[in-house]
């Protein structure tokens, strides 16, 4: 349904030009969900903003498609596209606290695209809002959509995020670290509330994280992005069961030794390599335990090493 | 020093009283004022005459009710002010958000014009376009509305950019939204505050400048009534008949006053930041 084809975005900074996105390929089917790991400014959200069209004035998509159903994204007009963001894709943000207009009652803002996009009459529309705020499990719609979002809660807030990303029923919900500014038992709600409603519209997830926890509660397939390119690409079974790419492997350690109660944490030396100095050869060589010479220099391309498990390191040879 | 906040806050009360009474006697003109404030009586006794009972505020030199006048007068300039500030309003708001909103070069051109407009001083500039026109009511408050909106279109820009990198313009967007659907509904609404202080603000300055336009005799011309021009008409006069000149000078200071004070605890209020200063 979404095929996103050697996606990259360019930088322009003071200090130079520099690769958030370096040919990224991903997609996603009908009823599937992909998740999207990787630590902070390894282009995660740049990739998710891309399939928008959202991107800052200072990125620029340099090369690339991201098709949706066959159409190009990224060469429609902006008609076109305000017709596909909420509509067919719709979007969540990290931030609840900040992502509703204070402005605004929440019945306003959730009927707003609801009327723009399928023409319907102000008390038509707050019925369907009322429905979409008990499906995300506020209690007390009818009186909720009077209210200002300061009077809501940070997890309540993201709720109303989702019932409006929802609203229209969109073929691909894309969740930019939608848990990261939650405490950690509304994560978990929140997540729930996704799942469910992942079934029962039938609709894809793109779910972004850095926390695998959270990639492991709905993703279908994962891939993992380092330093603006994709690393390691497998269905989730596959990358918990059997990563290849060191820091796959590296992560997943980090993770399962919290559940062991060992003293120490297995910490993952040094920093993500400069974006606008990228080495020669592979980027996380750095920072890898396996890496040797040979590391240096050389291109370093995805390959194939199990059907479907794809894998960007020179180590794990077939 | 909190009585003196408490102090002012009451002052701002009486002056929103006073813009209140005096919107009221310009809306009611017709009902308040007992003479008809251009009828002429050239009779010597009628000229002139001290404020009595008969004459609230005396007679001018022309044997016309002061009091009359100013009732009048109240509703010319107020409605100039309105009018002018209402104009500023729409070309400032508007200049503003489409610079702040698209930036680029749409905002170098924009914010260039406004500073070209700024580099006059006001009052010339002024001056200048009614030689130009020619001294009426409606190219006055045309004038003073041109030439007030720069000040507001760089506080809405200001505004602009802040606001539209905030999330939930990112969220609505990626809603399906449009530029003027993004501009109007999500991000004025949050500009509003600055700019309604700095329009009641305007309205004292616009009355203001049209009381000085007038008084010039380039402003509201006579007979029509202003206070501008009855201070003008009194001022050969003010040995001995010094309330020609008094009442239209102070109708002209409380109502600037008020606004100001009005205008100034306005913006403790909405701008909350602004505090510190006024404890001082």
């Amino acid at each position: 349904m979404l095929e996103i084809i050697n996606l990259t975005v360019k930088f322009n900074t003071q200090s130079g030009e520099l690769k958030a996105c370096d040919k990224i390929n991903l997609s996603i089917e009908k009823g599937k969900n992909l998740g999207l790991v990787g630590e902070s400014g390894c282009g995660k959200s740049m990739t998710c903003l891309s399939i928008l069209k959202l991107l800052p004035p200072e990125a620029q998509i340099t090369w690339g498609q991201v098709l949706y159903n066959g159409k190009n994204l990224l060469t429609m007009d902006n008609k076109g596209l305000r017709r596909i963001r909420g509509n067919k894709i719709s979007m969540i943000f990290q931030e609840p606290m900040s992502s509703l207009n204070p402005v605004l009652t929440i019945g306003e803002q959730m009927r707003e695209a609801i009327i723009a996009h399928k023409g319907l009459s102000k008390s038509e529309a707050d019925k369907e809002v009322i429905s979409l705020l008990e499906k995300v499990k506020i209690d007390k719609p009818e009186a909720r959509i009077y209210e200002y979002p300061h009077n809501l809660s940070g997890g309540m807030r993201q709720r109303v995020m989702i019932a409006m990303a929802i609203s229209l029923k969109p073929d691909l919900l894309i969740a930019d670290e939608p848990t990261t500014a939650l405490d950690v038992t509304t994560q978990a709600q929140v997540l729930e509330l996704l799942d469910e409603l992942q079934r029962e519209y039938k609709m894809s997830v793109l779910i972004v994280s850095h926390d695998f926890g959270v990639i492991a509660r709905l993703a279908d397939t994962i891939a993992v992005m380092y330093a603006g390119e994709i690393v390691e690409y497998a269905s989730s079974e596959t990358l918990f069961k059997h990563p290849a790419h060191p820091y796959t492997k590296a992560l997943l350690s980090s993770l399962k030794q919290m559940q062991s109660k060992k003293d120490s944490l297995t910490v993952l030396k040094g920093n993500v390599c400069d974006l606008s100095n990228l080495p020669t050869g592979c980027r996380f060589e750095e920072r890898c335990s396996f890496a040797d010479e040979s590391c240096k220099s050389g291109v370093n391309k995805l390959i194939e090493m199990d059907k479907g498990h794809y894998v960007r390191c020179f180590k794990c040879k077939i | 020093m909190k009585n003196k906040r408490d102090f002012r806050k009451k002052y701002a009360g009486v002056g929103l009283a006073v813009i209140l009474i005096m919107f009221l006697v310009a809306v009611f003109a017709n009902f308040i004022a007992p003479y008809d404030p251009e009828e002429i009586n050239l009779e010597p006794d009628a000229r002139l005459q001290a404020p009595s009972m008969k004459h609230l505020l005396g007679t001018d030199d022309l044997g016309r009710d002061v009091f009359s006048r100013m009732v009048y007068g109240a509703r010319i300039s107020l409605s100039v002010g309105f009018v002018a500030v209402f104009l500023s309003l729409v070309i400032g708001v508007t200049v503003g958000a489409i610079a702040g909103y698209f930036g680029g070069w749409v905002d170098t051109l924009l914010m260039r014009i406004v500073e070209i407009v700024m580099c006059f001083p006001r009052i010339f500039l002024i001056l200048m376009l009614i030689a130009f026109l020619g001294p009426n009511i409606i190219i006055v408050m045309a004038v003073i509305g041109l030439t007030g909106w720069t000040g507001l279109a760089r506080l809405v820009r200001a505004e602009f950019l802040s606001l539209k990198e905030r999330d939930y313009v990112q969220a609505a967007r990626a809603l399906g939204a449009g530029d003027r659907r993004i501009i109007f509904k999500h991000i004025l609404p949050n500009a509003l505050s600055p700019v309604y202080v700095s329009a009641v603000l305007g309205v004292g300055g616009a009355i203001l400048i049209e009381s000085s336009l007038s008084f010039l005799g380039l402003g509201v011309q006579i007979p029509t009534p202003s206070w501008g021009n009855i201070l003008t008409s009194g001022m050969h006069y003010i040995e001995s008949a010094w309330w020609l000149m008094l009442f239209p000078g102070l109708a002209i200071l409380i109502t600037v006053l008020s606004y100001n004070l009005v205008g100034e605890t306005l913006r403790d209020i909405l701008d909350p930041r602004l505090k510190g200063f006024n404890q001082k």
